[in-house]
C-alpha cells in the first residue's frame, strides 16, 4: 500500500515536530498544497541543516537558497513575521508522487540527530534553555 | 558519489521527468524532427502533434478553447509574457497590485515596472501566510491595470483564494486584469479556469514531472495581449520561435 503524498507530508511534519523541541511549523494554515511543509528550527542555521542532510543524501531547501542564492532570509517568511530566531533556520520539504514511506521514515529518524548536533553548537544556549523550560522539558 | 543515497524532498524546486513522458517525447527529437511550419508532410504533421498537445493542456487548465493556450519555455516566461503583454496592449492605467510573497519572476518584474513609472501596491500576509484579501480589494481603483496573485506559494504551500480574488477585483473594476501564477498549484490541485474571472494563468512543466524548458500560459479569449517575443507567426503571433514539438508534446501526459 502506498501512502498518499499528503499522508506522507503529514507524517514527516508530525514526526519532526514531535521529536524536536526547537522546531516550529511556519504555517499551520489548513489550505496548503499536499506536498509542502516549511519548518523553522530555532537558534540554528538552515544552511548548516541542509549541508548535514546533504551528507545523508537528503535534498531539501531553505527559502534563501532557492530564491536568491544568497544568505538573506526568505522574503516569504519575513512577510509572515516568522520570528528572527527561526527565520534563518527554516527548511522546506516538498514531496512528490515518487516519495516513499521508507524515505520519510529515514528522514524522521535523521532529523533529530542533525538538529540536536547543531543545537548543541548554537551560541544561544540561554535562550534554548528558556525554550525547554517553557515547553516543560528538563 | 554514484551509490550515495538520494532522498529527494525538494520537488517544489524541480521534479523528476516521468519515464512515460520521456518515452513519448523522444521520437520527436531524432525521428519526427520536421519544422511544423513547413509545407511538406514531414514537417506539417507536427502541426497536428502540437494541436493535440494544446488540447491536452486546454483540458489541464480547464479552459474553454485551445486558442486560449500558449506554449512558453518556463513559468518565468509565462509571467513576463502575461504581465508585459497586458501592459503593452493597454497603456491607459499605471497602477498594479501584487503580493509580497510572489516568486522572484513576478516580484522582480514589478520592481522593474516601478522603475519604468508604474505604481505598485504590495499586499501582505498574516502569520499563517494567508493573504490580506481585504487590503487587496481596498487597493483596487480606476487606474489599476493588473492584479497578480500566485495560486500556491512555493515556500509554504499556502493556497490563495484566486477565484474569489478575481471575482471581487472585477466587481470593483471590471477592466482590471488578473494574472495567476499557478506554477506551484499545477499537478497538485485541479485547475478549472473557464468559469472564473481569472484572465491569465501560468504554469511550468518541470514542477510536475515534465522536462525543464516548457511552460504554458492561459489567456482568456476576450483578453488582448501584446507579444513579448516578436518574430514569426507561431503561437498565433503571440510568441515567435519554431515550436518545441517534443516538449509541448509532453508537458502533461
Ligand atoms: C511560484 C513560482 N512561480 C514561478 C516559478 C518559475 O518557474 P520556472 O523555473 O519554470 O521559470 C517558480 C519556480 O520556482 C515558482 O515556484
Amino acid at each position: 500500500m502506498c501512502l498518499l503524498v499528503k499522508e506522507l507530508r503529514d507524517k514527516l511534519e508530525n514526526g519532526i515536530l514531535s521529536r524536536i523541541y526547537n522546531a516550529r511549523l511556519n504555517s499551520s494554515a489548513y489550505n496548503r498544497v499536499p506536498n509542502t511543509t516549511n519548518i523553522g528550527f530555532e537558534y540554528i542555521e538552515g544552511e548548516l541543516i541542509l549541508l548535514n542532510l546533504d551528507d545523508l543524501g537528503i535534498c531539501a531547501s531553505s527559502g534563501s537558497a532557492c530564491t536568491s542564492g544568497s544568505l538573506d532570509p526568505s522574503h516569504v517568511l519575513k512577510a509572515m513575521g516568522v520570528p528572527f530566531t527561526a527565520l534563518h533556520g527554516s527548511i522546506r520539504f516538498s514531496l512528490s508522487r515518487y516519495t516513499t514511506e521508507d524515505e520519510i521514515n529515514y528522514t524522521i529518524e535523521k532529523m533529530p540527530e542533525v538538529v540536536n548536533k547543531l543545537t548543541a553548537l548554537s551560541p544561544f544556549q540561554k535562550e534554548l534553555k528558556e525554550l525547554r523550560e517553557r515547553k516543560g522539558i528538563v | 558519489m554514484t551509490d550515495k543515497k538520494l532522498i529527494y524532498l525538494d520537488n517544489n524546486a524541480t521534479t523528476k521527468v516521468d519515464e512515460k513522458v520521456l518515452e513519448v517525447m523522444l521520437p520527436y527529437f531524432s525521428q519526427y524532427y520536421g519544422n511544423p511550419s513547413s509545407i511538406y508532410e514531414f514537417g506539417g504533421k507536427n502541426q497536428r502533434a502540437i494541436k493535440e498537445a494544446r488540447e491536452t493542456i486546454k483540458d489541464f487548465f480547464g479552459a474553454r478553447s485551445a486558442k486560449e493556450i500558449f506554449f512558453t519555455a518556463s513559468g518565468s516566461e509565462s509571467a513576463n509574457m502575461a504581465i508585459r503583454g497586458i501592459l503593452n496592449a493597454d497603456k491607459s492605467k499605471n497602477h498594479l497590485i501584487t503580493t509580497k510573497v510572489e516568486h522572484a519572476c513576478v516580484l522582480n518584474l514589478y520592481k522593474q515596472l516601478e522603475k519604468e513609472g508604474y505604481n505598485v501596491t504590495y499586499i501582505g500576509v498574516n502569520s499563517d501566510g494567508e493573504l490580506n484579501t481585504e487590503e487587496l480589494y481596498a487597493a483596487v481603483n480606476e487606474k489599476t491595470a493588473l492584479v497578480s496573485c500566485m495560486y500556491a506559494n512555493n515556500e509554504t504551500g499556502i493556497i490563495f483564494p484566486v477565484e474569489e480574488i478575481a471575482q471581487k477585483v472585477k466587481s470593483i473594476n471590471k477592466d482590471t486584469k488578473v494574472y495567476v501564477d499557478a506554477v506551484q498549484a499545477a499537478g497538485k490541485i485541479k485547475l478549472d479556469v473557464q468559469n472564473t474571472d481569472i484572465d491569465m494563468m501560468g504554469i511550468s512543466g518541470h514542477k510536475f514531472h515534465a522536462p525543464k524548458g516548457i511552460g504554458s500560459l492561459y489567456v482568456k479569449s476576450s483578453v488582448l495581449l501584446s507579444p513579448l517575443v516578436i518574430g514569426g507567426h507561431q503561437e498565433n503571433g503571440k510568441r515567435a520561435g519554431t515550436e518545441n514539438v517534443p516538449f509541448s508534446k509532453r508537458i502533461k501526459r
